[in-house]
């Protein structure tokens, strides 16, 4: 059985600011993306904290679950 | 909006929520609000999601059940009505469906027709009695009574408004006014100049003598 597309499309890149419900705000860099067919996903990394790899380790769970349901 | 995905929304709940609970669920909700397309969580546990365009998704199967058991889903309940789980369900009413078991379909019989004309029969010797009760409504004569009482009273009550017309008639309002056109002369004639001499004014009473200087005398005796 061949491997499901599941290609990292990433559409956009933004940062933006997240409010809080104690009124402080979390800036953040937001990603929506398609990984093949499925999507959009949307995740928020923050940027207080910022590591280049979160996302990518994020993407890839995504993957594994998604090759796990189409096994 | 964000197009819904129920894939990507059940891989994203797996992965970052691996503790199947409604807590959970709400607590996605409020982080990432976009795999939920706007939609809102609602049902006697919290764990359906209707999204705007009126789709309903049961996300947690087993929600009821333990822990162990549950897990992440997004079966489409739309049309399931036990699944829908609406919020502003009606109560129940007193009218229910008919039971088509229940209900008793007419029969042709025929011996219902000779039975109805038995009936019919045993009350046609009654049309003279109904014509019987009808005749003192048709030989009514209180029209005469009626005409007689007009004449004995109306009548004359008639006539007798018409002469006050006619009296009234003949004494026009132009004679009054010509019968009262002589006073207008003698107010003329009084609202003149006052040519008459004034009374003599009245004397002014005399004081008396005013004290002196030997204490006075003593005043009058009361009358």
């Amino acid at each position: 059985m061949p491997d499901v597309d599941l290609t990292l499309d990433l559409f956009k890149a933004t940062d933006e600011s997240v409010a809080a419900r104690d009124g402080s705000f979390t800036k953040v860099r937001r990603y929506d993306f398609y990984l093949g067919k499925y999507g959009p996903f949307t995740e928020r990394v923050p940027l207080a904290t910022f590591d280049d790899g979160e996302f990518g380790r994020r993407v890839e769970k995504l993957r594994q679950h998604l090759r796990q349901v189409n096994l | 909006m964000t197009p819904f995905d129920p894939v990507a929304l059940v891989a994203m709940l797996t992965v970052f929520y691996p503790i199947v609970s409604v807590e959970n669920l709400q607590r996605a909700r409020a982080e990432r609000p976009e795999y939920f397309a706007g939609g809102v969580l609602f049902g006697s546990k919290g764990d359906k999601l209707r999204l705007p365009d009126g789709r309903v998704f049961d996300l947690i199967f087993a929600a009821g059940g333990p822990a162990s058991g549950r897990r992440w889903q997004a079966l489409d309940v739309t049309d399931d009505a036990a699944g829908g789980d609406d919020p502003f369900a009606l109560e129940e009413g007193p009218l229910v469906p008919l039971d088509d078991s229940a209900v008793t379909i007419p029969r042709s019989d025929p011996a219902f027709t000779a039975l109805v004309a038995g009936e019919l029969a045993a009350l046609e010797h009654d049309d003279s009695i109904l014509a019987a009760a009808a005749q003192p409504v048709i030989e009514f004569t209180g029209a005469d009574d009626l005409d007689h009482a007009f004449g004995e009273f109306i009548d004359p009550a008639d006539e007798a408004h018409g002469g006050t017309l006619a009296a009234l008639d003949s004494d026009p309002i132009t004679d009054v006014l010509e019968s009262s056109a002589g006073g207008a002369a003698v107010v003329d004639s009084m609202s003149g100049e006052y040519t008459e001499d004034p009374p003599p004014d009245t004397p002014e009473p005399d004081p008396g003598d005013p004290p002196g200087d030997d204490g006075g005398k003593e005043p009058p005796p009361p009358i």
